[in-house]
């Protein structure tokens, strides 16, 4: 199933590289998109294929994990996006409005193509989890990914595998990376996200529903306020 | 303790009432020489500017092609069309570092407008250290060598410059036609006068500048190129002293002498006296207009460019008073002038008073104060890991400490 790429319209396809890793950190990672505003939209799953080599050679604190060669200690790592921002790729170089004399806001782009090149759209995800071969926990990996990985978007097929637990929703749900409230959108875009993939979707959602009023026990308007946001 | 500017700011407000004082005179000079310039006949201009007594004159002259004073509108801006540009900036040969050795940075950029836009951004960074890119040798004189730094390594940068806009034309779509622009001006007027030696010379321009412009000049065999640079609040006197020599009322003789006074004031070409160009022209133009073409009769334009003699106009473009320089392949066809001025014009629309081209081109050249500083911090980490020497000057060291 395709998934609509922000603002651009075009499709993004489960398993299409999106981005590049720009910056990490064992809970999140920053990812520049490869085209402007094709970032994959608000809650979907991303997967970075992590590959450990001598840079890292401290993995789980046991110096000398990458003997063995880098094929057999290829793992993934799966994260949420948390949120999405387009702006100048040189801080130094403000962005101004162009678009007095043009009819469409797409004109501006068409008179000016070198935006496409000077401005760039960012996605920051959450991690959520990491798979070694073919096991797939939900916390977070030994090391965050590194700086120029590929970001790929979850095929539905990988959402429905890491979605068979729901233990990713506390790390979601305590994230809280600008604010609450947009900690409970994150949440709420990731489950219709990965619903809208999946063949069973209202079992899924119940399922997530009831994960859900566990971790927000004690909260119960902040637990409707995320059940309010799962109906499509 | 550096400049006092509470001092510094006196002398500035005295400058200023100075300055208002004459404006009433500034105007009405002016105004004389607006109406002097649109009573002169091109081809007297034409003729005393060529004639041979004035090749000794003390002033630089524009020479009129056509008419002297007159103004042209842009033509409407093509569906389809690419505008290239390049730019650079350079590490100069630095003795305070313990290399001999100067890096150019190219950068540029290819526009495509219209019913496919694009973009495309480069840039290309050089070190040179090699001894025949550190110095020029004279090939008669193995023992007389000049060094790449300074003034001649900005001339072997802009040759640069021009080669990688002639690379970023060979990208353009087929068929579309282009603009290709640089920052400046396509004179080398450092080559003029006895600054240099004649091999230095011929390595810039016959080894060099010529050679670009002759592949450029081949692209346009196959599509509408227009080769020009823009140079932004010009400096150039060229018109006004062509309008100098209309007014002049000596004789060859007299006038030679006269000009090397011409500041007293005392002469009736005095009238121009502390006007550019661009000051005649903001009062000529209309916004958007360019005016008549002139060929530049600097010597080094005159007798070393062949095919690629350099001609300029003035275009208004709304912002500025700008002058743009064409080559003669490009002046001489009416089609490629035209589009050179219209599509300059359009370029200062889309960036905001400014070639965007040329802006994005120098944003991809650029070496930045903190680029400067990482490129020294890299070559003494490349010279520590091999265990080689690095050394600085006591004087920088004294600079970079500044300490009580």
């Amino acid at each position: 199933m395709a998934v609509t790429g922000v603002w651009s319209g075009e499709s993004l396809e489960g398993g299409q590289r999106v981005g590049e890793v720009v910056e990490a950190a064992s809970h999140r990672f920053l990812a520049q998109c490869y085209r402007l505003y094709c970032s994959p939209p608000l809650g979907a799953f991303v997967r970075i294929q992590s590959v450990r080599t001598s840079l890292s050679p401290f993995v789980d604190g046991v110096q000398g994990a990458v003997e063995g060669g880098a094929e057999a200690d290829t793992s993934h790592v799966y994260a949420v996006v948390c949120g999405i921002s387009t702006e100048s790729l040189d801080p130094g170089r403000p962005v101004i409005a162009r678009g007095e004399d043009e009819n469409r806001d797409e004109d501006v782009y068409r008179s000016n193509p070198q935006l496409e090149r000077l401005l760039c759209t960012r996605f920051e995800a959450l991690i959520v989890g990491h798979s070694d071969g073919d096991t797939c926990v939900q916390y977070l990996p030994a090391l965050p990914p590194r700086i120029h990985s590929f970001v790929h978007l979850c095929t539905p097929e990988e959402v429905s595998r890491f979605t068979r637990s729901m233990d990713f929703l506390s790390l979601l749900v305590n994230s809280v990376p600008f604010g609450q409230g947009i900690a409970d959108e994150v949440v709420a875009a990731c489950l219709r996200q990965a619903g809208a993939q999946l063949e069973d979707s209202g079992s899924f959602l119940v399922g997530a529903g009831k994960a859900l009023a566990v971790q927000l026990a004690d909260d119960t308007p902040r637990l409707n306020s995320i059940l309010r946001r799962l109906s499509p | 303790m550096g400049l006092d500017l509470s001092q510094t700011l006196q002398q500035l407000d005295s400058l200023a009432g100075r300055l208002n004082g004459s404006r009433d005179d500034r105007a009405r000079r002016l105004a004389g020489m607006v109406a002097a310039m649109s009573q002169a006949d091109a081809s007297e201009v034409r003729r005393k500017a060529e004639a041979e007594y004035n090749r000794e004159r003390t002033y630089l002259c524009a020479i009129p092609v056509d008419r002297f004073a007159g103004s042209y509108s842009p033509r409407p801006v093509p569906g389809d069309f690419c505008v290239a540009s390049s730019d650079g900036s350079h590490i100069d040969v630095d003795r305070h570092i313990p290399v001999r050795c100067y890096l150019i940075n190219i950068g540029g950029c290819l526009f495509t407008y219209g019913s496919s836009p694009d973009a495309q951004l480069f840039s290309s960074p050089k070190l040179y250290t090699e001894d025949d890119e550190l110095y020029i040798t004279d090939p008669s004189s193995a023992s007389n060598a000049v060094a790449v730094q300074g003034p001649l390594l900005g001339l072997k940068r802009a040759v640069d410059e021009v080669a990688d806009l002639a690379s970023a034309v060979e990208r353009a779509s087929p068929g579309v036609p282009v603009l290709a622009v640089v920052d400046g001006s396509l004179i080398m007027w450092g080559l003029g006068g006895r600054g240099y030696q004649t091999f230095i010379r011929n390595k810039i321009l016959d080894e060099g500048l010529l050679p670009e412009l002759n592949k450029l000049r081949e692209l346009g065999r196959d599509r509408d190129l227009a080769v020009a640079a823009y140079v932004s609040l010009t400096q150039s006197t060229e018109v006004v002293n062509a309008l100098r020599l209309v007014l002049c009322p000596y004789d060859a003789v007299e006038c030679r002498q006269q000009c090397s006074v011409h500041r007293s004031g005392l002469n009736p070409c005095d009238i121009v006296n502390g006007f550019l160009d661009r000051h005649l022209f903001q009062e000529i133009l209309g916004p958007g207009e360019r005016s008549d073409l002139y060929r530049t009769d600097s010597s080094i334009s005159r007798d070393f460019y062949g095919p690629h003699r350099i001609y300029f106009y003035y275009i208004n473009t709304g912002d500025e008073i700008a002058r743009v320089e064409v080559p003669e392949w490009v002046a001489r066809d009416e089609k490629l002038l035209a589009m050179s001025h219209t599509l300059i014009l359009d370029q200062c629309r889309r960036g905001m008073g400014y070639p965007v081209a040329i802006a994005e081109a120098h944003e991809q050249a650029v070496v930045t104060g903190k680029d400067r500083e990482a490129f020294k911090q890299l070559l003494e980490n490349a010279l520590t890991r091999q265990r080689l020497p690095v050394y600085t000057s006591e004087k920088n060291r004294s600079k970079e400490m500044r300490w009580l």
